[in-house]
């Protein structure tokens, strides 16, 4: 596919945001927008993993699954993948931040299962992105992400929450906000084509 | 001994290859059946692009040379091997004259690749009908490209409009509301809220015409 | 906790959907329709439930270092496992769940109950939280469905409802209505389940 890498990483932030447009990674999304500070660790922990797990599947997907003919264990391999630098990941942040450890809570564990993060794998394999591709793609697609979730914090943040019924308080109110911002961002689609 | 450095890769070890094992021994045991299903399903498609053409030269109703297969595709259809053409294809012959032609094409989707059969008359200008073999768009969304009123759209429909051109020997097509109705023979119903599957779609069926025209140019089938 | 006090809690009190916040991605992309909801719900609980036992089975020796790796690996057998079985023995069933494959395995609700639930308590627990928590998911689902079903289609399950002269709501067959229909199920639920008060 001859789309330039530059195209790319700003398609993937703004005309094609993997969450606003394609609705993946929301669960950690709705529930850790409740402060700026985690909201903003979470994204950065989330576009970070994005960008060395993508590398890594492209390199594992070309070079080990196709010439071994074991492409049908793609979705095991590209999640062991993820799931094994999470781990490493969640060691790092429990030793140096645990600040951010403590306030993430289980949702440092669920970047492994973070839908955004396999289906960009997924998504740079049957576009065949080659590798530069795939770092601008992924890079732009991490950064995507957490202006998504830093942009639901910040309106969080700004909202009385005593003039939110009580009832609509906390994720609710968060799914509106994402439902109107999705809709939104329908307007983008179509406009650059990255497939 | 759980605290020991080797234990945890071991331990992880001993999982993948338990788990990979019992996946691998699963796929062998059933590879065999489920590639019987795949063939008799697949024959079964294309011949259902070309039973209609097949019925009008016959005499008999597309249902009935369905109902006969397999014994309906053993007599009427035939897999052809061109030199250096990338697709599958097959044709229909009836008492030795070739009727028409089933060509399987390839294309991307919004979240993975697809593959369809589509059956052309045997000027290679005019679709016959069309299914889709394998797609993977979001269920209730996208995959409703395989229901039958936006596969219908394409039955009959006169596509290599530009013969000559060396560019496209097609011509672009403008999407209109699913609830409305086509004007010109230039509008296509889309798929609500798959804008982007249906484009898909209608991209792959230009570039698949595209490269089927060129090989028949200068080549025999 | 008995056996019952932990179905209500994994099925209500704690629901996967409007309690934990967990399984959103594909509660909107499969609630457009009841079928697929029902499908996708019932590869979920049999899922959770298989690989609930399976974790707390372990859960004695398995490493903390390695236990993201080991819970991932053993969700992602189990679902494919199931989609072998079908593909061989029931192909026009595994054809509608095809698409599901990836969704299970990242459904974060599989890795929740995981970590919270299956690693650290009993085999039997495990099973009964995962069937739970499945069923709580597969509830909200088809709560969710039914209306966008019903709106966005004029059906349920596929049998045709209202007449010709309904006009679909074409929001209903997009995403974001799923959005709007959640938040306005959980705001149900706070003020009438959990009482929340201002």
């Amino acid at each position: 596919m001859e789309i330039s890498a530059f195209v790319l990483f700003w398609a993937a932030i703004f005309t094609g945001n993997i969450l606003l447009t394609y609705f993946l990674g929301m669960c950690s999304y709705l529930s850790i927008s409740k402060e700026i500070e985690s909201a903003f660790g979470l994204g950065i922990a989330v576009a970070f993993v994005l960008i060395v797990t993508s590398a890594l599947n492209w390199l594992v997907y070309y070079y080990i699954l196709i010439p071994f003919g074991i492409v049908y264990l793609q979705y095991i391999v590209f999640i062991i993948v993820i799931a094994a630098f999470v781990q490493f990941l969640e060691l790092v942040i429990e030793r140096y931040t645990p600040s951010l450890y403590y306030s993430l809570g289980i949702f440092l564990p669920l970047i492994t299962v973070n839908c955004a993060i396999l289906g960009v794998g997924l998504f740079m394999i049957i576009r065949k992105y080659s590798f530069i591709q795939t770092l601008a793609f992924s890079a732009g697609s991490g950064i995507g992400w957490l202006l998504a979730i830093l942009m639901l914090a910040a309106i969080r943040r700004k909202l009385k929450e005593k003039m939110v019924p009580a009832g609509l308080r906390g994720a609710a109110i968060s799914l509106i906000i994402t439902g109107i911002m999705a809709l939104g961002f329908i307007g983008f689609s179509g406009i650059v084509q990255i497939q | 001994m759980k605290d020991s450095f080797w234990f945890p890769i071991v331990f992880m070890l001993i999982n993948v290859v338990l788990f990979t094992g019992i996946l691998a021994v699963m796929f062998r045991y059933s590879e065999e059946k489920i590639e019987t299903y795949e063939t008799s399903s697949y024959q079964q498609k294309i011949l259902s692009t070309l039973s209609a053409k097949i019925g009008e030269v016959t005499q008999q109703s597309p249902e009935q040379i369905m109902a006969a297969y397999p014994g309906s595709f053993e007599k009427y259809v035939q897999k052809l091997e061109p030199k250096d053409f990338e697709r599958e294809v097959y044709k229909a012959v009836v008492a030795d004259t070739v009727v028409a032609y089933c060509f399987e094409i390839k294309g991307n989707g919004l979240w993975g690749s697809m593959r369809a059969l589509v059956s052309t008359s045997t000027d290679f200008k005019t679709i016959l009908d069309f299914a889709i073999v394998n797609q993977q768009e979001t269920p209730g969304l996208g995959a409703r490209i395989e229901e039958k009123w936006f596969l219908d759209q394409f039955q009959n429909r006169l596509f290599v409009v530009n013969p000559e051109s060396k560019d496209d020997v097609t011509q672009s097509y403008e999407f209109i509301a699913e609830t409305q109705t086509p004007a010109t023979d230039r509008q296509l119903r889309r798929v609500t809220g798959a804008t982007i599957t249906s484009d898909s779609v209608i991209k792959m069926l230009r570039a698949e015409f595209n490269y089927i025209y060129d090989y028949v140019r200068s080549n025999e089938l | 906790m008995t056996k019952k006090e932990i179905f209500i809690n994994a099925t209500f009190k704690d629901n996967a959907i409007w309690r934990q916040i967990l399984g959103i991605c594909s509660a909107l992309a499969v609630t457009n329709l009841m079928l697929n909801s029902l499908i996708m719900g019932l590869g979920v609980i049999f899922t959770l439930a298989m690989a609930g036992m399976t974790i707390s089975l372990i859960r004695a020796w398995t490493p903390r270092s390695v236990r993201m790796m080991v819970q991932v690996l053993i969700i992602a057998a189990y679902v494919i496992i199931v989609d072998i079985f079908l593909k061989a023995n029931m192909p026009v069933i595994s054809k509608q769940l095809g698409p599901y494959v990836g969704l299970i395995i990242t459904n974060c609700i599989l890795m929740g109950r995981a970590e919270a639930f299956a690693s650290q308590n009993k085999v039997m627990d495990s099973l009964v939280d995962g069937i739970g928590s499945g069923i709580g998911y597969t509830m909200v689902l088809l709560a969710i469905s039914f209306i966008r079903e019903l709106f966005g289609f004029g059906s349920i399950f596929g049998f045709r409802i209202m007449g010709d002269w309904w006009t679909a709501w074409s929001i209903m067959v997009m995403a974001p209505s799923a959005f709007f229909l959640l938040a306005m199920l959980i705001w149900i639920i706070n003020t009438y389940y959990y009482k929340v008060k201002a």
